[in-house]
């Protein structure tokens, strides 16, 4: 019993702990960052929130880029929904917890109750104060979404309740009540069923059990190329996090460590609710949500949430990388077309490299902990960067055609280029990018300079089998490959759901706006991915049928979040700031 | 007549969402009523009777249908009082209800209408769209209501069990090898194993003993089939050179073979403590096992 406390304790601590980075870095993000909408009328501006945005616009990390905004402009300083900050914390806490046991262990220390505890510790005394700050702050901005909830025909800032607003407020919460409903239900079905499929027990729970058995991911046996485990060089974050469970429980129990699964799910969903709601209406925001958590392949199908096999776990952190990189393009086109006017290319720069870097630091990590869950991780952390590096190309030549001048003879030092129709298109991209590549790198290089000295046995080995002549000869494959994959995405969908349906018609529906940067990258993203599964099955040394064909729901499966998040931006009505002229549904930004 | 007033203030919508919210409410109301009421006061014990009654006459079935019913005998005691107590909250606030339901309902019109800028708003769009999430929201309940009933199959053998308790999803000649070397081996012991058979859920449960083997370069990405379909390629204890085995370091050597095609009859019985083991357990004193296991403790200097 004293180890279910110390477990559900642990488990608390391990949420603040996230919370506490998740809300550093989403500050990093440029929480303060100014959007400017020029058709405001000034009327509607409470005092306070102007003079506060008034104080935010002259400070930008810190320093000073940015002038005053003219009487006719009104900010709207946007605030981390409480949905994002808590699904990201869960999503954090897990992978930091895990990530931070393996640098102590790699550096010496032993795995146990003791660290175990420590982290605890560690999480209650950084985020705790971060828990109480927000909710005992007395808020500066209105607060809309507090008011709404309340019932309240007339909002803090005392403008009135419009029916869209109360009807939009009316079903984020009926979509909240049913996610709340499903992640019990996830719970529930979770512990009902210990670890019992093949890759969970021989690849992952039988790391954890050796790690917290002998306390150390330098234990002999994951080193011997002759202990009996599946896969031994792949990552470590499900080992990890169960054995931290194991060592606050004080004991193995493969149906309690299981525990962090169905954590993930609805720490990627509300990530997905709170950080799609700064961009679409709010209720569009829930709505995807909660299609997210219907769709069957990630819950309730066996091998999703519900197991303690790595695919879910991926398709939360995969997920979450492109969640913030399509965040972090989104916001630079927001910002592109806010820039006031008027500012130096350092101001733009800056401006616009603000929007960006948290964010993109965020997809970094979430694109490293991906990797350090699962091995195709790696693939998609390079088809993440290759996209991104398009998108970035493509920018920078649109840039250039709009100006009339060469892509890279403009001004020397400057990224942004003016388009001629006055507002900015930024080369900032690049800063994504290398954003995303640094935080990827700080998770994976302790991984990496560990994993050179463990066994090859029963491994692949994709990246030395490539080769021309094997590529030609395994030619044929793609075209099975082909159908194999259109049948599962389009055929099998009362097994699988309607995810890839969606996605179609979201293209369908609206492909000019496929082709922004957010959604272009989405849309390379998937192809990349589906292309290296091609590449994969072409280079495996296993039967293809039963390779391919038997892993492909599972790698389908960890870019559903893809899916629905490129048909959210496809579909979903962009967030209006109160108070805007113009159609509904119609593009703020 | 204070209702009336009330009543009458509210829009159409919200009147028409009122009356039906009222037609959902009786029968709901009346089920949990009912069902609460009966399922907390009828024990148990009654419930389990009664499928037992139901069952077909066969030991196994008639032990399922039992712990069925203890599963949905508690899961009705959860969550019938909480259905009671969300039909409650309804009825107390029935305006706001009735409101907040309307107001959901247009919410999710108004998101969904295929009218956004983007889009370039059209009929056929919107109904695309609608009947898309009709399908998918089908879909979803139907695979819930699967998964609910997966796991009142699951329960009669899961319980809340850990899975070293239950051994699950694994062939019933490794439950018996696995709880014969648990109880044969100490837990600290390193035991070296030769087998035609993938060993990882072995090696699994029987942690903290180590379990090695040297797998055979052919059969390292083959996937086994059941019921012995697919013959794996390995080695013999004759294979393995004395280095290796020194290297290792066993504490024990174990030879596991099932396939047909490496067994010898005259060696099924080699050892004596694997043959009672398996009569206790198969209470037949002259049971024969139909696979190969034969455990030896290694001496100093390496040798069985």
């Amino acid at each position: 019993m004293s180890g279910l406390v110390l477990l559900s304790v642990g488990l608390l601590g391990q949420w603040l702990l996230g919370v506490a980075a998740a809300q550093t870095l989403l500050r990093w993000r440029g929480r303060e960052v100014p959007r400017i909408n020029r058709v405001q009328q000034t009327s509607e501006v409470s005092e306070t929130s102007e003079v506060l945005a008034g104080r935010v616009a002259q400070r930008t990390q810190g320093q000073r880029v940015l002038a005053l905004p003219s009487e006719t402009e009104r900010l709207c300083v946007e605030e981390t929904p409480w949905a994002e900050l808590a699904g990201l914390g869960l999503v954090l806490g897990i992978g930091l917890t895990a990530w931070g046991l393996f640098l102590w262990s790699l550096c010496g220390g032993m795995l146990g109750r003791g660290v175990s505890v420590c982290l605890t510790g560690i999480g209650f005394a950084w985020g705790g104060p971060v828990i109480v700050r927000r909710f005992t702050s007395r808020r500066v901005m209105p607060n809309r979404a507090g008011d709404l909830k309340r019932g309240s025909q007339r909002l803090s800032d005392g403008s009135l309740v419009t029916l869209e607003e109360r009807r939009d407020a009316a079903w984020c919460r009926l979509c909240q009540w049913l996610i709340g409903g499903l992640a019990v239900a996830a719970f529930a079905q979770t512990l009902l069923t210990p670890q019992h499929f093949w890759d969970e027990r021989s690849i992952f729970a039988i790391k954890g059990l050796v790690l917290a058995a002998d306390g150390s991911v330098q234990s002999r046996d994951l080193h011997d190329p002759d202990f009996v485990q599946y896969h031994p060089r792949y990552p470590l974050l499900i080992p990890l996090a169960e054995q931290h469970v194991y060592a606050l429980l004080g004991g193995v129990d493969d149906r309690l460590s299981k525990i962090i699964f169905p954590l993930l799910s609805l720490g990627m969903v509300l990530t997905m609710a709170g950080a799609l709601s700064r961009h679409v209406q709010p209720g569009a925001a829930w709505l995807f949500a909660l299609l997210i958590v219907t769709v069957p392949v990630l819950m309730p199908y066996e091998l999703g949430f519900l197991s303690g096999q790595a695919d879910a776990p991926m398709a939360c952190f995969h997920g979450l990388a492109l969640l913030y990189l399509w965040d972090a393009l989104e916001r630079a086109a927001c910002g592109a077309d806010n820039v006031p006017i008027g500012s130096s290319s350092r101001q733009r720069w800056l401006w616009l490299g603000s929007a960006q870097i948290g964010s993109s630091i965020i997809a970094g990590l979430c694109g490293g902990l991906a990797a350090f869950t699962k091995d195709e991780g790696i693939a998609f952390l390079l088809v993440d960067v290759v996209a991104l590096s398009l998108v970035a190309v493509g920018r920078v030549l649109m840039t250039s055609r709009a100006a009339g001048t060469d892509p890279w003879s403009g001004e020397r030092g400057s990224l942004s280029r003016r388009r001629s129709d006055g507002t900015t298109v930024n080369g900032t991209t690049v800063v994504a990018l290398v954003s995303v590549v640094l935080g990827a790198v700080i998770v994976l290089a302790p991984w990496f300079w560990h994993r050179r000295g463990l066994p090859l046995t029963t491994e692949m080995d994709y990246f030395g089998r490539v080769s021309l002549s094997l590529a030609i000869e395994r030619l044929p494959v793609l075209a099975w490959e082909l159908s194999h994959l259109a049948h599962r995405m389009f055929w099998e969908w009362p097994i699988w759901g309607l995810q890839w349906w969606l996605m179609l018609v979201a293209l369908v529906f609206a492909p000019r706006r496929a082709v922004s940067a957010a959604q272009l990258l989405l849309l390379l993203d998937v192809v990349g991915s589906l292309l290296s599964l091609m590449v994969a099955g072409m280079l495996a040394p296993a039967q293809l049928n039963e390779h391919i064909g038997g892993s492909s729901p599972r790698f389908l499966m960890q870019l559903v979040p893809v899916a629905v998040l490129f048909a959210a931006g496809q579909l979903a009505p962009r967030r209006e700031p109160r108070g805007t002229v113009g159609r509904a549904g119609e593009s703020t930004c | 007549m204070s209702k009336v007033d009330r009543s009458t203030r509210l829009p159409p919508d919200e009147l028409r969402s009122r009356f039906w919210l009222w037609w959902l409410l009786i029968p709901l109301t009346l089920i949990s009523v009912l069902s609460s009421g009966l399922i907390w006061f009828l024990p148990v014990d009654v419930v389990q009777d009664w499928a037992y009654q139901l069952a077909p006459p066969d030991d196994l079935r008639r032990m399922e249908a039992i712990s069925h019913a203890e599963f949905l005998c508690w899961l009705l005691r959860l969550v019938m009082p909480l259905l009671l107590l969300a039909t409650c909250r309804a009825w107390y606030d029935l305006d706001n209800t009735a409101r907040g339901l309307s107001d959901a309902v247009g919410g999710l019109l108004s998101i969904t209408r295929g009218n956004a800028a983007h889009t370039s708003g059209s009929r056929w769009r919107t109904v695309v769209l609608r009947g898309l999430l009709v399908v998918w929201c089908g879909l979803a309940a139907m695979h819930l209501a699967d998964s609910l009933r997966q796991r009142v199959r699951d329960w009669p053998y899961y319980r809340f069990r850990a899975g070293d308790r239950v051994l699950p999803n694994i062939s019933g000649s490794n439950v018996e090898v696995i709880r014969y070397l648990q109880q044969a081996t100490p837990a600290n012991a390193r035991i070296l194993v030769v087998s035609d058979q993938k060993l990882f859920f072995l090696s699994y449960y029987l942690l903290p003993r180590r379990l090695y083997h040297k797998m055979h370069p052919d059969s390292e990405h083959v996937i086994p089939k059941e019921n012995l379909q697919r013959r794996l390629a390995m080695y013999r204890l004759d294979d393995l050179d004395e280095s290796f085995i020194q290297r290792i370091a066993p504490d024990y050597i174990l030879e596991y073979f099932e396939h047909p095609d490496e067994l010898d009859p005259a060696t099924l019985q080699d050892d004596p403590a694997w043959i009672a083991f398996q009569r206790q357990i198969h209470r037949d004193p002259s049971y024969v096992p139909g696979f190969l296991v034969r455990l030896r403790r290694v001496t100093v200097g390496g040798q069985p």
